[in-house]
């Protein structure tokens, strides 16, 4: 992301309308107080697979809304599989539309404290910064959240529409906790509009410590793996035969390393290319500029396909990734398999890869999907606000 | 975009907007799946040279957590509040 950002920042495309003065909106004293004793407390919970502390922090945080007043059929802890959710709801009258949701994810991945320079579960506020693991990666965002329902609540905000927070318990693995909300909780979320996640888009600081670039995410690819695995009855290595587990597989992955997803786009994608036409130098320069105007223009998108991280945002990419083989040194295999992670362009159904992943690895080896089953990626463009 | 934009500028008021697509994955994927549009409007501006998510002594700016609680402040109350 870091090389988009540094292409974006020379472009000229504001959507801004006049700033408003800093001291009217930036936060008083109290709650800045507020939100890092949020922020310390939350650190401190390990809400990785290790740790498993997520139901603590959703109580902790349930007990903050609950303190504050909002309504006890207003904030739901969803306990799910030794992990939980937290939904909140700040009940607006309606009158400026349908519900909005905030997202943001309690647990983290692991940590060491025998890696880390200080202790990962503690916050730490030296030279600058505040460490901990988490402390971007979302409990920046849950803090900031709890802590702006907390403030407008004291002061008294009325929404004119329902504000929902989501603060979901696994989203570094399985997201089971947000697929079981949307399965089977739905009626908490109303007939939401739209909603905005703190897990993603951002802001970059330069050298000098100024905002010079900031991106709204608008869309994402869907993560899937799949495992191919060619089987076979075996025999002695004295006496090899044609068919063979491991070059059957080695086949088919040679078929997967020629083939390359047909071209996609959105408007998203359309308008990042856009905008780093005015920065990309000579030919890929202007093949940007011409597939953002012609997406259909088949010259351009080969140009494109050439540098990596542009071709991975013009279509589905699935790459092998693990390779595994054999039993004995002096046994014909009587399997082998490889892992194989996609990364599909949003509209395209994980099931329909799946189809064009066993069409490409023939009738002798078998693809079947690997980790949680998703079904696929949606896209739409920027909306109303 | 805008009020995330109006947002932005308060405490950034050089920062140019974009939209992107992440290859990585968010819970954002699911409520997509659901028809529910996602936008990833994180309140954190930080260096690339700073940014150690889901690695070693990771980190944010002080100001920029501080910073985080305007911006949120502006989004809510400008897309939720008097019309």
């Amino acid at each position: 992301m870091g090389d988009w950002i540094r292409a974006l920042l020379f472009s000229a495309v504001f959507f801004c309308g006049a700033a408003s003065t800093a001291s009217a909106q930036a936060p008083s004293d109290a709650q800045r107080a507020q939100a890092r004793e949020i922020y310390e407390r939350i650190i401190a919970f390990d809400t990785s697979v290790d740790g498993a502390q997520t139901p603590a922090m959703a109580d902790y945080l349930a007990g903050l809304f609950r303190n504050a007043g909002f309504a006890a059929d207003d904030v739901h802890v969803l306990p799910l599989n030794g992990t939980a959710g937290l939904l909140v709801r700040y009940r607006g009258n309606g009158s400026a539309g349908r519900p909005i949701v905030l997202l943001a994810h309690m647990d983290v991945v692991p940590a060491l404290r025998s890696d880390w320079e200080r202790d990962p579960f503690t916050l730490i506020e030296e030279r600058g910064f505040f460490f901990g693991r988490g402390t971007i990666d979302n409990k920046g965002g849950i803090a900031q959240l709890t802590s702006t329902f907390l403030a407008l609540r004291a002061e008294g905000f009325a929404p004119t529409r329902d504000l929902i927070i989501w603060f979901s318990g696994d989203e570094e693995t399985s997201g089971a906790t947000t697929e079981a909300l949307l399965a089977n909780h739905r009626d908490l979320l109303g007939n939401a509009e739209y909603a905005l996640n703190s897990d993603a888009g951002g802001g970059q600081l330069d050298g000098n410590n100024r905002g010079v670039a900031y991106v709204v995410q608008t869309a994402e690819k869907t993560y899937a793996s799949f495992t191919f695995t060619a089987r076979n009855p075996g025999g002695h290595s004295s006496q090899p035969r044609e068919d063979n587990a491991i070059y059957d597989l080695g086949d088919a992955l040679a078929r997967l390393r020629a083939f390359q997803f047909p071209v996609m786009w959105n408007d998203t994608t359309i308008e990042s290319f856009r905008n780093a036409a005015r920065v990309f130098p000579g030919a890929e320069g202007s093949a940007l500029r011409r597939f953002a105007e012609n997406p259909g223009d088949r010259v351009a998108a080969r140009t494109l396909s050439r540098n990596v991280s542009l071709s991975s945002m013009m279509r589905t990419t699935c790459v092998a990734t693990m390779l595994a083989g054999g039993h004995a040194e002096n046994a014909l295999p009587q399997s082998a398999s490889a892992t194989v992670n996609c990364r599909i362009f949003p509209g395209v159904a994980v099931d329909d890869v799946l189809s064009e992943l066993r069409a490409i690895a023939g009738s002798k080896v078998e693809v079947t999907p690997l980790g949680p089953h998703r079904t696929q990626a949606t896209h739409r463009p920027c909306g109303p606000t | 975009m805008q009020a995330a934009a109006r947002a932005v500028h308060i405490d950034y008021p050089t920062a140019v907007m974009s939209p992107y697509m992440s290859a990585g994955a968010t819970d954002g994927l699911f409520f997509r799946a659901a028809g529910i549009p996602t936008y990833g409007v994180g309140a954190i501006f930080i260096s690339d040279n700073d940014d150690f998510a889901h690695g070693l002594n990771e980190r944010v700016p002080v100001d920029s957590f501080y910073n985080g609680l305007t911006q949120w402040r502006v989004m809510l109350t400008e897309l939720a509040g008097p019309q």
